[in-house]
């Protein structure tokens, strides 16, 4: 099962580098990402190729982050803002 | 969650590159554009290409889509390039300059292709007068899957103005409704049975009109202000 993650980045140039890196040193290869600071917070959407070892470079980088399944039709039917706002519908 | 600006703030630079699947790609590509000063806009994943093995030095090979803002064209692409993970970059034009503002309609689909039809009319306008507007639709019945599509409007990049169209909406699709407004989003709505209609800045009866009358709202070569149109109902 393919798990996307939702990470919330700082608006700051080195940010994407801070996370990427965390998962390289972890041998973690990104396989999918979608990340719009244009009007948005600065969510990113990733999957990854060690779902186990990204939640360790997120908890280790004090990042807070959202799991998301997408085999579900609509499984929690929240966006994106919804998710980086906390809210559980 | 931010206040939807009219225009983005500053230029971008669009890449498309060909890199190594790999663990360290996106973090060396990541510390270039930063050492290059660039503030990663978008970044997206096009398509992944497994080895296909015949060759020894056959390697997986990803597509990737990135625009950066405060970067130099020159100095970013001449950084990216001197990567040993990328195989392959080209200039891109970013999605403001194809796409540009976006017009979203939502609704039931008889509503829904009539706004498109005066929206589409209308952008087209404008467009040949070098603008960029483009009209996004999704036809969608049940009321819970609307507010859900209402809210994520506010995650749609250059999403400029929500028109709701359909028959009846009202509860969570109302709410999502002053949500989406106060993140900077104005809404046109259909005229309609439910209370859709006191939550948005514009009741408009005539769906080719609304269509028409939301591409004239965002768009920078027409003399129609929504502001002072706001709580009216034509």
């Amino acid at each position: 099962m393919t798990i996307w993650f939702t990470v919330q980045l700082d608006d700051r140039p080195g940010a994407l580098a801070r996370v990427a890196q965390a998962l390289a040193d972890r041998n973690v290869n990104i396989t999918g990402i979608v990340g719009v600071a244009e009007d948005t917070d600065g969510a990113l959407m990733l999957t990854t190729s060690d779902p186990a070892a990204t939640r360790e470079a997120f908890a280790a980088l004090g990042i807070a982050f959202e799991e998301h399944d997408p085999t579900g039709a609509e499984p929690t039917g929240l966006s994106i803002s919804d998710v980086v706002a906390g809210r559980s519908g | 969650m931010p206040r939807r600006q009219p225009e983005p703030a500053t230029p971008a630079v669009a890449v498309h590159l060909e890199v190594v699947d790999r663990a360290d790609t996106m973090a060396r590509i990541a510390e270039r554009v930063a050492a290059a000063g660039g503030r990663v806009r978008t970044v997206s994943t096009v398509s992944r290409v497994a080895s296909a093995g015949v060759e020894p030095d056959d390697r997986p090979v990803a597509e990737l889509e990135l625009e950066v803002e405060q970067a130099d064209e020159h100095a970013l692409v001449a950084s990216l390039e001197d990567l040993d993970a990328v195989v392959a970059i080209r200039l891109t034009r970013p999605m403001d300059k194809v796409f540009g503002k976006r017009v979203i309609v939502v609704g039931g689909g008889a509503q829904v292709a009539q706004v498109a039809l005066g929206a589409v009319s209308e952008a087209d306008r404008h467009n040949l007068r070098g603008e960029r507007i483009s009209v996004d639709t999704i036809p969608y019945l049940a009321g819970e899957r609307i507010a859900s599509a209402v809210r994520a409007v506010a995650d749609l990049p250059r999403a400029r103005l929500l028109v709701l169209a359909g028959s009846i909406m009202g509860g969570e699709i109302s709410r999502a409704a002053e949500e989406l407004r106060a993140a900077g989003i104005p809404i046109i709505a259909l005229n309609m049975v439910g209370s859709i209609t006191d939550h948005v800045d514009l009741v408009v009866s005539d769906p080719v009109q609304a269509g028409t009358m939301a591409v004239m709202a965002v768009a920078d070569t027409a003399t129609f202000d929504l502001a002072r149109q706001r709580g009216r109902k034509y």
